[in-house]
């Protein structure tokens, strides 16, 4: 299962994302996407870092964590309020200490939110980016 | 009334001992996340990876734009570069005080763009949003 336990955390972050985001665009990486001038979208990038034994001995059960970044691209020139809005939504939808679970077969698996933080924002025209990194980790065999 | 309490002086040596400790820990670590910083930094013309600072107390963080640098720089050379800078900022870190605000910088002007990508479309490399999540 080790070799499909990253596309499961990505499959969990994603519908939660998506999810919670009914109804806006999202860019999901590596999928065709043009946004539309003047209109607010999201692109989540997935971003694995540690992978480590949480236990010693043989076959220990693995952590495995990372970032789940959420760029969050609104407007130029429309001022901050819907990016706000649109990033507490996301933030409160992956809080601190959330479960973020999925089924896959005949398995329910869990991943745990560590964090959620909102960055500055930037302009990257025609848009006013702000990300927001999601830290999660999952212990998995 | 009033009563005085001697504290025996190898106890102070024991503190003393103690933050000496401590110190070394912190800056092993200090060492582990700079490791960690430049070995995920992409490199192009090195301005980047060798604009790491550890600002400790004043002083202006290093910072090298990379316009009109020659591209396909040495990856490893550059790398090297950028801990060695970093390994000589710790050598300022000389006490515990010295840590109370010590910070990870990257003063390069291109810092943002590396971090998130320069357009929407291009993916960055997110090296402090992975360094808060191995360290943080």
């Amino acid at each position: 299962m080790a070799n499909n336990i990253y596309n499961t955390i990505r499959a969990a972050l994603e519908t939660r994302l998506t999810n919670t985001l009914a109804g806006t665009d999202i860019a999901y990486e590596n999928v065709a996407f043009s946004p539309t001038t003047g209109t607010l979208f999201v692109k989540p990038t997935f971003i694995p870092t540690v992978t480590q034994p949480a236990t010693r001995g043989l076959n220990p059960q693995l952590l495995y964590q990372g970032v789940f970044n959420v760029m969050v691209n609104a407007p130029e020139g429309s001022g901050p309020s819907l990016a706000d809005t649109t990033c507490n939504t996301i933030t409160n939808a992956f809080a601190a200490t959330t479960d973020v679970s999925i089924v896959v077969g005949a398995d329910t698996y869990i991943v745990r939110i560590r964090y959620a933080e909102r960055q500055q924002g930037r302009i990257d025209t025609p848009w006013y980016s702000v990300p927001i990194n999601i830290g999660w980790y999952i212990y998995n065999t | 009334m009033k009563s005085t309490i001697t504290v025996n002086s190898s106890f102070y040596k024991k503190i003393k001992g103690l933050k000496v400790e401590v110190l070394g820990g912190v800056k092993e670590k200090l060492e582990d996340i700079a490791r960690t910083a430049v070995s995920i930094s992409p490199v192009d013309t090195g301005a980047y990876v060798t604009s790491f600072s550890y600002a400790v107390g004043a002083g202006r963080p290093r910072g090298k734009d990379s316009s009109n640098m020659p591209t396909g720089a040495s990856e490893q050379g550059k790398k090297d570069e950028g801990y060695d800078n970093l390994m000589q900022d710790l050598t300022r870190v000389k006490s515990l005080e010295d840590l109370d605000n010590i910070q990870l910088r990257n003063g390069s002007p291109h810092a943002d763009d590396v971090e998130y990508g320069e357009e929407w479309h291009q993916d960055g490399y997110f090296v402090f949003a992975q360094l808060r999540n191995i360290y943080g």
